[in-house]
């Protein structure tokens, strides 16, 4: 399908790995941190913006996330729409190991992408909804610090929340 | 600048807002467990917490209105389980709703001047029958029990927690109380100042009642036909249970009363009274007959059990013929003596799990009355014995002695398991084939083993969560 080739303002990128990507200012607007800049700085869109915090893997899978959801909303809004949707947004997070997950939700975080956090945040969430602690203690790579006094402590304080539920094994 | 992150590096640096962002797509259980991940995430999960200000009485209607929310099915918050109420000067309250489940009312922060002593009445719902004619009325028009029908003011709550009560806040709870017609299960807890505890319950369905270190409790009142747990830690007090003024029912001791399918009698702080004979004990060791666990202290059961048992109705029944699961907390002295263990152990003919724990600071009653009990039972085995549990025990010796009595008394070798030093252990009881009993040695010894090995076979005993 060839389009008539429109004017569009291209920013160029350029991440940590000093890789520079170019991408339609359209995209370039969903990054909230990067809309806000040219708000303030009108002149600045022949410059590149460096994104220090951003690998260049992280960025184009956000780029392409954008370029996808930039799409569905141009489409007239409908179930089968939402659905599409749900569905990519679905394969996104599916392949993904939970270290790049993590790096996706800091370089979301950083471009302050609301709806693209919102969603890894959701998929971190169902990753580690109903598993036990030293799953999740493993998926965040965390210690525990807590002695056993603390632990008992907590557990004790706690232990209203749990009535009535077998402890979990994983 | 280089971005090879390490792998710890990473989370660790997700800022907070991120962390408790993701914390309130949890469902309710995940999200209280993720304060046990590390002391960086102890109190996450309650950052999203509003954060109100104002009097006591603004906090009750501000809980009531919380609740309404959640009853209301159309509007769920998510993410919002509870609110911290400021009343100024440094005290607050903590309230925590598991949306129609439970709700948890701390008071620990609200500071008051002097801990006055105060009384405290719950009515939930009750339909008390005030006599034979009233009882067989409703019982005749099929009145449902158990199932109120909710009106616009009933919370869908079913389990209560309360911590701290004091004065300034137990009028405003007495009220709130009523409003719970779907409760059944109540908890107080560390409610320091409390002198007496009045629960009228009815036939609501209240099915559960904890009552844990209420330092100053001295009496408790209880009117309910369908509570099943009573647990209780603390000193012992005078329990009152049912109408006992009600004399006309004598013969019908079954309606005006509940049975108790799990009782936690954990008095090891000793009395509150000096004389124990006028607490009431009588109308509580009634009701757990039926009991399949049972935490008892063995102070009360020379105390209070042995004296009681060889009159009626106690010396015509079966013992404790349900129970399957006991905690026997025992005190400590300078030579263990196991006899009351086994007096008791003969009322259990189909006792499981058996968890025995020396607590040195167990009250125990001075005057040397070694009140043996001449139970009137045949010689027992207890059969389905399977596993004992020891804790506290002041050296290997006796806990093979009384690996040995148990043996001798009812035939029986249940796996016998005591607390390690070392972390993740546990220390088993293994008996040496029988060649080595020739050279004299004790076929009996301990080794250590993990934990998990024998999780299987010895769970906790369901009171000691506590």
């Amino acid at each position: 399908m060839s389009m008539a080739a429109v004017e569009t303002k291209k920013i160029t990128l350029r991440t940590a790995d000093n890789h520079e990507f170019e991408v339609e200012e359209a995209i370039a607007m969903e990054f909230s941190t990067i809309k806000t800049f040219f708000d303030e700085n009108p002149d600045a869109s022949e410059d590149t913006i460096p994104l220090p915090n951003v690998t260049s893997k992280c960025l184009s899978a956000i780029i392409e996330y954008c370029k996808s959801h930039l799409a569905f909303r141009a489409r007239e809004t409908s179930s089968s729409i939402d659905e599409q949707v749900r569905t990519y947004d679905e394969e996104f997070v599916k392949a993904r190991d939970n270290e790049s997950l993590k790096e996706l939700i800091l370089a979301a975080n950083y471009l302050n992408i609301k709806a693209l956090l919102d969603m890894l945040n959701q998929a971190v969430a169902d990753r580690i909804k109903n598993k036990s602690v030293e799953y999740v203690r493993r998926f965040f790579g965390l210690e525990n610090d807590y002695t056993p006094e603390e632990e008992a402590a907590i557990r004790a304080e706690n232990e209203w929340a749990f009535e009535g539920v077998d402890p979990d094994d994983d | 600048m280089d971005f090879e992150q390490r792998n710890g590096d990473t989370i660790s640096s997700l800022p907070e807002d991120i962390l408790c962002h993701i914390i309130s797509f949890l469902p309710f259980k995940s999200a209280v467990q993720t304060s046990f991940l590390s002391t960086r995430w102890k109190d996450l999960w309650k950052k999203n917490f509003l954060v109100l200000k104002g009097t006591m009485d603004d906090a009750f209607i501000a809980i009531s209105s919380f609740l309404n929310e959640f009853s209301d099915q159309s509007h769920q918050p998510t993410s919002n389980w509870g609110f911290q109420f400021n009343l100024g000067r440094g005290s607050s309250l903590s309230v925590t709703v598991e949306p129609d489940k439970a709700l948890h009312l701390d008071f620990s922060n609200v500071k008051h001047e002097f801990p006055w002593r105060f009384d405290c009445w719950l009515e939930i719902n009750g339909s008390s029958y005030n006599d034979w004619f009233d009882f067989w009325w409703l019982h005749y028009r099929n009145c449902q029990i158990h199932t109120p029908q909710p009106s616009p003011f009933t919370f869908k709550v079913k389990s209560l927690h309360l911590i701290s009560v004091s004065y300034l806040s137990s009028r405003a709870i007495s009220s709130m109380i009523s409003n719970f017609k779907l409760l059944e299960s109540l908890t107080i807890k560390k409610c320091n100042g409390l002198r007496s505890l009045h629960i009228k319950a009815g036939d609501s369905g209240l099915k559960k009642l904890t009552i844990l270190d209420c330092q100053q409790l001295e009496s408790l009142h209880f009117k309910g036909y369908n509570l099943q747990s009573l647990r209780y830690r603390g000193r012992l007090v005078c329990f009152q249970c049912g109408d006992g003024d009600s004399s006309f029912f004598w013969f019908w001791p079954w309606f005006n009363s509940f049975w108790l399918d799990d009782a936690m009698l954990d008095f090891r702080q000793g009395p509150a009274y000096n004389s124990i004979f006028s607490c009431g004990f009588k109308s509580i060791l009634h009701r757990i007959k039926g009991v399949k666990s049972l935490t008892l202290c063995k102070w009360v059961f020379e105390a209070l059990i042995c004296p009681i048992l060889p009159s009626p109705p106690f010396c015509w029944e079966r013992g404790f013929h349900q129970l399957t699961e006991l905690w026997w907390i025992d005190y400590s002295k300078e030579r263990y003596n196991s006899n009351a263990l086994i007096s008791f152990l003969k009322l259990c003919s189909r006792l499981r799990r058996l968890y025995i724990t020396i607590d040195p600071k167990s009250y125990r009653r001075t005057n040397k009355n070694n009140n043996s009990v001449k139970v009137i039972t045949r010689l027992q085995s207890l059969e389905d014995l399977k596993v004992v549990k020891l804790e506290g025990f002041p050296n290997e010796k006796v806990e093979i002695m009384l690996a040995k009595r148990l043996k001798q008394e009812f035939n029986v070798e249940p796996v016998i398991v005591a607390k390690s030093n070392y972390l993740n252990c546990v220390r088993l009881l293994v008996k040496s084939p029988d060649d080595l009993l020739k050279e004299g040695k004790d076929p009996y010894k301990f080794i250590e083993t993990r934990v998990e090995h024998l999780y299987d076979l010895c769970p906790q005993h369901v009171h000691m969560g506590f």
